[in-house]
Order: C-alpha cells, then sequence, then structure tokens
C-alpha cells in the first residue's frame, strides 16, 4: 500500500472527498430539508435586516444578541448570512449558504488535524473521509439552525491551529487558536461550554512550552474583551436558557428523583443525607454524559421526531466497534513513550473528546445538535481504531476479506443514508421544516397583489409572522412601524403587519369581524381542526385545499373570501 | 490446591451467609415468576416462606467458588481470582440473580463447571451449546426458535449499551433494575476498559484468554436464542458474566498499577469503591422492592395474607382482579373459598358482613364508596393502593 504514501495519490483522493463533500452538502440545499423552518426564517430575516438597514427585527443597531422570537439567537452566524444576503439576495439557499460552506471546509480541517496528530497519511484520508459522509456532518451542514456547524467548524479551526503550535511554536498559530475559539463564543450556545474550557487547558499546556512568555499579553488582553462581550450578552440569554433546558429545574428529572427516594425513607437523615443534589444529580449528570459514548446514541435509535435532530445514527453501524477501539487506543499511546509534543496534541485531542458532551449533559433528554463538538474527533478516533485494527491483523488473507467486507459494509450503510436523507427525510420529516408554512409562503409571494389581506391563526404556527416575512422579503423598515405585537413572558409574539393578521385561534368572532370589512378580498388558513370548527355563512366562498407534500397527513385549507 | 480449595469454600461460606441473610428483604415478596418455578416441582410454600430462594443462593455461591478456582488454576493467581470473583459477586446484576428464585443461574454454574474441568475448549463449546439450547427448549419457552434481526439488533445495541449497563439497568422492564444504577457499579465503567486493555493487550495466558472468550460467544449465542421477551437481565447474563470478568481484570490492573505508582492512590481508588458500593447497597436494600413492587405481586402477596388469616370467610372479586386470583391460586390449598364474579353478583354477595369482597379502583364508583371508606387496602409497597376490601352493602 506504498501508493497511499504518494503524493499524487494523496492529492487526488483529498479533492475527490473534497468535491463529495461539497456536493453531499450542497446538493439541493434550498430544498432539502423543507424550509425555512422557524430559525432558519428568523435569522435570515435578521441578517436581511442588518444587511439592509444595519438593525435588526427589533429595530436594535448591529446588536449583540438577537431578540429574534424572544429566544436570543447568537450574532455570528447571523452576520456572516447578511453578507450573503447583501449580495444575492435572501432565499433558504443563502441562508444555509454558511452552514454548508462550514461543514465542507471541515472535512479538510480535519485532514490536517489527523496528519498533525499521528502523520499517517491512511488514517488522515479516513478522517476526511468519514467526516465528508458522516450523518451528523451532512445534516447539520444543511441546515442554517442558530450556526451550530459554525461554532464546531470554528472549534476545529481553533484546535488545528494549536496542533500547528505545538509542532512549530510559532505565536500567530497559538493567537489565531485562542481567537477562533472566543469567535465561537458567538456562534451557538454549545461552544459557551466548549471554548472557554479548550481556551483555559491551551492557555495552560502553552505556558510551559512558550519561548516568548510575552505573547501571552495581547492573548490574555482579546480574551478578556471576548469575555466581556460574552457576560454583557449572557445576562440576557444566559439564564433563560439554562432554564428552559438545563436538567436541574425544579420539576426536572432529577429533583424529582430526589424527592422519590426520599419519601421511599419517609425523609430520614440518612435519605437526606444519600439522596441530596449533589449525589443524584452528580449520577443523572454522569448519566446522560455517557449517553454520547452509549451505543443507543451512536447507532441512533432515539427517533424522537425533533426539528434539529438528523434522526439517522452520527456513525455508520460498522464502525463502532472501531471508534471505542480508536479511543482505548489513543488513551493507552498516551502513556506510551510518544515525546512531549505528540502527548501535547494528544491531551488536547482527548479533552475535546470528553469536553464535547458537556453542552449535551447539562441539557434534557438526548441531543445530537448539543453534542455536535464531537463532530470531527469522533471520525478522527473511529479512522485511527480502524486502521488500527486492520494494521493488527497478521494474516494477509485475513486482512485482504477483512477490508472488503468493511467497505462493502460502509458502501451499503452510506447509500442507505443518502436514501434515507435525500428522499425519506423530506416526507416523514417534512412538517418539522415547515413544509405546512412554506406552502403557505409559496401561495403569499405569488399572491400578494391579488388578496387586501391575509389570515392565518398562531395554531397553524406559533410565530406565523416570520414566514410572509421571509418569502416576500418585506422591508424592515416598514415592517418595524406597521407591525402590532405584545410580550408575553420573554417571547414575542406578532398579531399583525401590513395586510397579514395572525389571530390566536379562527373562531366566530373573528369571522365577524372579517364579514365586516367590505368590498375586501380575503385569503384564510386554515388547519384541520379549525377547518372543523369554522363555517362561513356566506356564499362568496371559494374553497382551495392546498397540497402538502408530507407523509405526516396534516391537512391545511385555504379559504378565499369576498366580502361583498 | 489445599490453599485454592479452603479460599474456595470460604468464599462459598461468605456468599451463601450474606446473600442468603438479603432473602426475605430484597424484594419481600414472591413475583409471579417465582410462584411459577415452585409450581413447576408442585411445592406449595407458606406465605411467608421466602426458602426456596436460598436455591439461588446456594447456586450463586458455588458460581462464585468455581470461578474463583478457575481463574487462580489459569493464572497461577490467587488475588487475580479472588478480585475477578468479587466482582462477580458483587455485580448488581448477580446480586439480583442469586436473591430470587430462578433458573438462570443454572446455566452460568454449567458453563463454569464445563470450563473447570473438561480440558477441550471445542468440547466445552459444544457441550455449552448443547445445554443452552435445551435450557433453551425445556426450561424457557417450548416454542420454536425464530430469529428475527430487526428486532436482534436494537436489542444488542441495548445490551451493549453503556448507559444502560452502568448507570440504567434493565430497559426491558424495572422488575429487575435497582433505580439510579446499572447491571454494574458506576465506577466499573472504567475498570471495564481497563479489563479490556489488561485482557487483550497485556496478559499473556492464552487459556486464560480464551475461557473468557468461549463465555461471551456462548453469552452472545445464548442471547440470540433466548425469546425477545424475556427481561434482558436474564438474556444478557452471559455477557454480563462476561463484563463482570473483564471489570474483575480491570480492577486488578489498576490495583496492580497504583500499588506500583503510589500506595495512597490504591486506598484511593478503593474507598471510591467503597463509597460507589455502598451508595448501591443502600438504594438496593431500601429502594428495590418500594420502587418495584408491583411487579413482585407485593399487593397481591398481602391480600392473601389477609385472607388466609380469615381463612374460613369467603372472598368475592371480579375478573378485574385476575392477577389477584392467580397469585391466591398458588395458596388455595389452604382451604379458602374465592368467588371471581360479575359486578352484580359481588353486589347482591356483599350483603352478607361475612364475606370478603375485594374490588379494584375502577370498580369503586359502581359500589358508590370513595377509596377511604374501605375496609382494608392492599397496596404496593410504596403506599400506592391496589386492591379495596368494600365494606358490608
Amino acid at each position: 500500500m506504498s501508493f497511499i504514501k504518494s503524493k499524487r495519490f494523496v492529492l487526488i483522493a483529498l479533492t475527490f472527498i473534497g468535491l463529495l463533500s461539497f456536493f453531499l452538502r450542497f446538493y439541493k440545499l434550498g430544498s432539502i430539508p423543507n424550509g425555512p423552518e422557524w430559525d432558519e426564517a428568523s435569522v435570515g430575516y435578521n441578517a436581511f435586516s442588518i444587511a439592509k438597514t444595519g438593525l435588526d427585527e427589533w429595530g436594535n443597531r448591529m446588536p449583540l444578541i438577537f431578540s429574534a422570537f424572544g429566544d436570543y439567537k447568537n450574532p455570528l452566524y447571523i452576520y456572516l448570512s447578511a453578507l450573503m444576503i447583501k449580495f444575492f439576495g435572501l432565499s433558504v439557499f443563502n441562508i444555509r449558504f454558511i452552514s454548508s460552506l462550514s461543514g465542507s471546509l471541515m472535512v479538510l480541517i480535519w485532514y490536517k488535524i489527523s496528519k498533525l496528530a499521528v502523520k499517517d497519511e491512511k488514517i488522515s484520508l479516513l478522517t476526511a473521509f468519514f467526516l465528508a459522509v458522516s450523518p451528523f456532518g451532512i445534516f447539520f451542514s444543511r441546515i442554517a439552525g442558530d450556526g451550530m456547524i459554525l461554532s464546531v467548524f470554528l472549534i476545529s479551526l481553533g484546535i488545528m491551529f494549536e496542533l500547528l503550535y505545538l509542532k512549530n511554536e510559532k505565536g500567530r498559530f497559538f493567537f489565531l487558536s485562542i481567537l477562533c475559539l472566543l469567535f465561537s463564543l458567538f456562534s451557538y450556545n454549545l461552544a459557551r461550554i466548549v471554548s472557554p474550557i479548550l481556551i483555559l487547558l491551551i492557555l495552560f499546556l502553552n505556558f510551559k512550552s512558550a519561548k516568548n512568555k510575552l505573547v501571552y499579553i495581547p492573548v490574555i488582553f482579546i480574551c478578556l474583551v471576548f469575555f466581556f462581550f460574552v457576560i454583557k450578552q449572557s445576562n440576557i440569554s444566559l439564564k433563560s436558557r439554562l432554564q428552559y433546558v438545563g436538567i436541574f429545574g425544579e420539576e426536572k428529572g432529577a429533583v424529582l428523583q430526589i424527592k422519590e427516594l426520599r419519601e421511599h425513607d419517609k425523609n430520614s437523615l440518612v435519605s437526606k443525607i444519600v439522596h441530596n443534589k449533589l449525589t443524584v444529580s452528580a449520577i443523572v449528570l454522569a448519566d446522560n454524559y455517557l449517553t454520547y459514548f452509549s451505543s443507543q446514541f451512536l447507532l441512533g435509535f432515539n427517533d424522537n421526531h425533533l426539528v434539529y435532530e438528523s434522526h439517522y445514527s452520527p456513525l455508520f453501524i460498522v464502525l463502532i466497534v472501531f471508534y471505542y477501539l480508536g479511543i482505548v487506543i489513543f488513551i493507552k499511546e498516551l502513556f506510551g513513550g510518544k515525546n512531549s509534543e505528540d502527548r501535547l496534541i494528544r491531551i488536547v485531542l482527548l479533552s475535546l473528546l470528553f469536553i464535547a458532551p458537556f453542552p449535551a449533559a447539562i441539557s434534557e433528554g438526548v441531543s445530537g445538535k448539543r453534542s455536535l463538538a464531537l463532530l470531527g474527533i469522533m471520525q478522527f478516533l473511529t479512522a485511527y481504531g480502524l486502521v488500527f485494527f486492520i494494521n493488527n491483523l497478521k494474516n494477509k488473507y485475513w486482512k485482504k476479506t477483512i477490508k472488503i467486507v468493511i467497505i462493502f459494509l460502509i458502501t451499503i450503510n452510506l447509500f442507505h443514508y443518502l436514501f434515507f436523507y435525500f428522499f425519506t427525510f423530506p416526507k416523514k420529516y417534512g412538517l418539522y421544516y415547515a413544509s405546512r408554512e412554506s406552502r403557505i409562503c409559496q401561495f403569499i409571494k405569488d399572491n400578494y397583489y391579488n388578496y387586501d389581506y391575509f389570515i392565518y391563526s398562531r395554531k397553524i404556527n406559533g410565530f406565523a409572522y416570520i414566514f410572509p416575512l421571509f418569502c416576500i422579503s418585506y422591508p424592515p423598515q416598514q415592517y418595524q412601524t406597521n407591525r402590532t405585537y405584545f410580550e408575553n413572558d420573554g417571547w414575542f409574539t406578532v398579531k399583525s403587519f401590513d395586510k397579514f393578521i395572525f389571530p390566536d385561534e379562527i373562531n366566530s368572532k373573528l369571522i365577524t369581524d372579517i364579514i365586516n370589512k367590505k368590498n375586501k378580498k380575503i385569503a384564510i388558513f386554515l388547519n384541520e381542526e379549525e377547518n372543523k370548527q369554522t363555517s362561513f355563512d356566506t356564499k362568496s366562498i371559494k374553497k382551495i385545499r392546498l397540497p402538502i407534500q408530507s407523509e405526516a397527513n396534516y391537512e391545511l385549507y385555504l379559504y378565499e373570501l369576498l366580502i361583498l | 490446591m489445599k490453599k485454592l480449595l479452603t479460599l474456595a469454600g470460604l468464599l462459598f461460606l461468605v456468599n451463601f451467609i450474606t446473600k442468603g441473610l438479603l432473602i426475605k428483604h430484597v424484594p419481600n415478596s414472591l413475583s409471579f415468576q417465582e410462584v411459577g418455578v415452585l409450581q413447576f416441582f408442585k411445592i406449595f410454600p407458606n406465605i411467608n416462606d421466602f426458602s426456596s430462594r436460598l436455591v439461588n443462593t446456594f447456586v450463586s455461591s458455588c458460581i462464585i467458588s468455581l470461578l474463583f478456582i478457575l481463574i487462580s488454576k489459569r493464572s497461577k493467581n490467587f488475588t487475580l481470582g479472588l478480585i475477578v470473583s468479587t466482582a462477580v459477586s458483587l455485580a448488581p446484576w448477580f446480586i439480583i440473580l442469586s436473591g430470587y428464585l430462578n433458573p438462570y443461574l443454572i446455566p452460568i454454574l454449567f458453563i463454569i463447571l464445563l470450563l473447570n474441568f473438561l480440558p477441550n475448549k471445542i468440547g466445552v463449546f459444544f457441550a455449552a451449546f448443547l445445554f443452552l439450547i435445551s435450557f433453551r427448549f425445556l426450561i424457557v419457552s417450548h416454542d420454536i426458535l425464530s430469529i428475527r434481526f430487526s428486532l436482534i439488533i436494537p436489542a444488542l445495541i441495548k445490551l451493549f449499551d453503556l448507559r444502560t449497563l452502568f448507570f440504567q439497568g434493565d430497559p426491558s422492564s424495572p422488575m429487575l433494575r435497582v433505580p439510579l444504577t446499572g447491571y454494574f457499579f458506576y465506577i466499573d465503567l472504567i475498570a471495564f476498559f481497563s479489563g479490556v486493555y489488561y485482557l487483550f493487550f497485556i496478559n499473556k495466558i492464552t487459556s486464560l484468554k480464551k475461557d473468557v472468550n468461549i463465555v461471551l460467544f456462548l453469552g452472545l449465542l445464548f442471547f440470540f436464542i433466548l425469546p425477545s421477551e424475556l427481561l434482558m437481565t436474564q438474556r444478557g447474563e452471559l455477557v454480563f458474566l462476561w463484563m463482570s470478568i473483564v471489570i474483575g481484570f480491570g480492577y486488578y490492573y489498576f490495583f496492580y498499577t497504583f500499588k506500583k505508582i503510589n500506595i495512597l492512590l490504591l486506598f484511593g481508588f478503593v474507598f471510591i469503591i467503597f463509597m460507589n458500593f455502598m451508595f448501591t447497597f443502600e438504594l438496593l436494600l431500601n429502594h428495590f422492592d418500594k420502587k418495584n413492587s408491583s411487579e413482585w405481586n407485593y399487593a397481591e402477596q398481602t391480600a392473601v395474607k389477609y385472607f388466609v388469616e380469615n381463612q374460613d370467610i369467603p372472598v368475592y372479586m371480579t375478573n378485574q382482579s385476575d392477577k389477584l386470583y392467580r397469585y391466591w391460586n398458588f395458596y388455595k390449598q389452604k382451604g379458602m373459598n374465592v368467588f371471581v364474579v360479575t359486578l352484580d353478583e359481588m353486589k347482591k354477595a356483599c350483603i352478607d358482613p361475612k364475606v370478603i369482597c375485594v374490588a379494584k379502583e375502577e370498580e369503586l364508583s359502581f359500589f358508590n364508596i370513595e377509596k377511604d371508606d374501605s375496609k382494608q387496602k392492599f397496596g404496593n409497597y410504596d403506599g400506592l393502593p391496589m386492591y379495596f376490601v368494600l365494606p358490608s352493602q
């Protein structure tokens, strides 16, 4: 297998993997998955608003955090998307572009990381290939979300620069590494846990080896500046976010467990000593943490029907054994006779592996998106384990046979995944990617000038207003002046703007109000439940049923009302 | 050899006594499974009699002693043998299987016996294979074997799921699950990986490695041939045995390494293991039966005890209380009269103050009475009432 070492082969293989990665991430990007879904529409419109006016949808100038629906979105992805939108306009493709680009480039970054870590071309190419075809890699690169893959991209870039620093000891790599990790803090919340720990680790590891300790002065300074902004930003968002998704709330799993165990013992003193927040929460936390190394997560048998969950396993079934093997061997070799530089590189990579699940472990439920920092390191360790396994097979015949079997199984798994993602997924899970809202959107886009009012209740969609804003690229200045809205428990609800009305529900009072709008042509959208409950006592109704491309079988009805 | 047998005997005694002391408490009622085993042998014990569970305690103690002999003989290392057999003996899954009457320890005993006394590995494998197949068809289920890969693969993934193994326990039912605990201790997770490393990369004793691999191989085979409705603890017991043995190797490797580095480190590690053991043991002793009492028929057992105490009085119930009736059936030789009737018939019968009428919660409205108006309640161990004795109508 000496050809693997030839530069030409590596270049061809890497080009192929790179192209494959770009293809799998950009092919039909604007239509698979359906969209824009809620967050994409919100991110897109805020980016559009920034690009046009420098203000977000709520009129704040260049904010550090975007209020959006009241969920406080991180700024980096929105600002980067604003650049795209400024030049190419507001579209689903353009919102997802930064994500796809980050996901594609990550493949090359991890090739480099792998090469720096183990100097083995086979492992490096396999790492790049596994990442290029990784179900998590593909899925999360094709949605904008809140800049999830961008944060992982920046973390990976930070790791790559740190390894370059450990290899070359050039101060600029150290600086760039810290800078990437600091920027990741503004892309997705998982980085707010992963990156600070990595920064501390890098500062600590590099301190000993740094020849010129003066490099620490600008690094510490820039860290302080970034953390100042993060703290300022977190005052608004982080507390509410943690209460919402964390495991330590009053009615959350750990607290309920403690209550139950203490009741068994009739609240005895011993029970209070043994079953308290420290012990039980530690176990729940460890249990959650271990989830991200467990086969059920890695092989993805959690079909939780949530948006932003890939509905497919992060690893191909045949690779799980090699992932575990890779972890064990990589740890074992940390204690082997390697030089200090290699050891430091291993410490950095293993730290990433063990820190990455923390954001998901402190939140409730199993979450692919919060454990996304595992992307890259997971593929690297899998490649590492696989190559170790193959290299240790002594019998040539077995070596060849096992290689063929593994390639065959990976190919089957890959095609199964691609079929799932490009054919099954859009139909089966379209509803979670707002296929219904997209249909309404399309109708509005095509018929904006044909109607005087468009009405649909928030029963169809909690944040209905964002879809028409997005799909007709409604001018932000006008939107900010003619909307009506209210705030409830920190969440913003828009009731109307321009021709659009979003009532709580379609009921008889609303119908009476509509009837009073003389000489108006109204498009009213109802879901199945509303359609059953509502009757229009007028002859001038044209009923259109919108076809929805979804197996979820959610009906949607459109009535054209011409009030005479 | 004498020392080996003495130590094995001691291990047997310690196991038998400590686990024997638990049989009445963990769990504190006889399950349908146990009742089924006793009925199979035409045995009808007294309602307060848990002594039948000693059979399992005995078998489990034999397993531990034989395992000690096997590992010590193969490795020529008593410490390794002692650590491995202790790791198996104290594993939560093994304590639970040792604590109630069930036939599932017999395959383990048989395989350990074969490994001890049959020198030929292929012979061991085939004998064990035949035994497991016979056990499957004669004891577990007479149904024809059907392996469905669509069911097997997810089950296999669950079986090897780290979270299930070390934190959550049996995913198929809470019956054999200690709250907040897996099949093993939390700290066993580290020992397991260290054990894999020790066994496959450091240990040079091929025969020992082969024995351990045979256990895993047979474990997977057993898992495949057992019906999928069976509890995961029972289906996967040989795989768990393999894991416990590997965990034992892991602890040995840890002790050996720590002893070389720093003795304080060793004490620290032992302290952590001890704390983990105490925490889990507290959960096993005080919470296992409370949390799972409905699976262990605690309510049925207390109700039957009440019937036994009032054995001259006829008992009426509807088919809603089917579970109670089946449980009572086991003790029916006591000369009690229990009648399963319709609600209307029961209403008529309950006019007589000298009868016991038992209803379930959903039936109380038919008699126009509230839960608190009942003469007697039989509930789960944690207090949730299941059956109500009606006052005279």
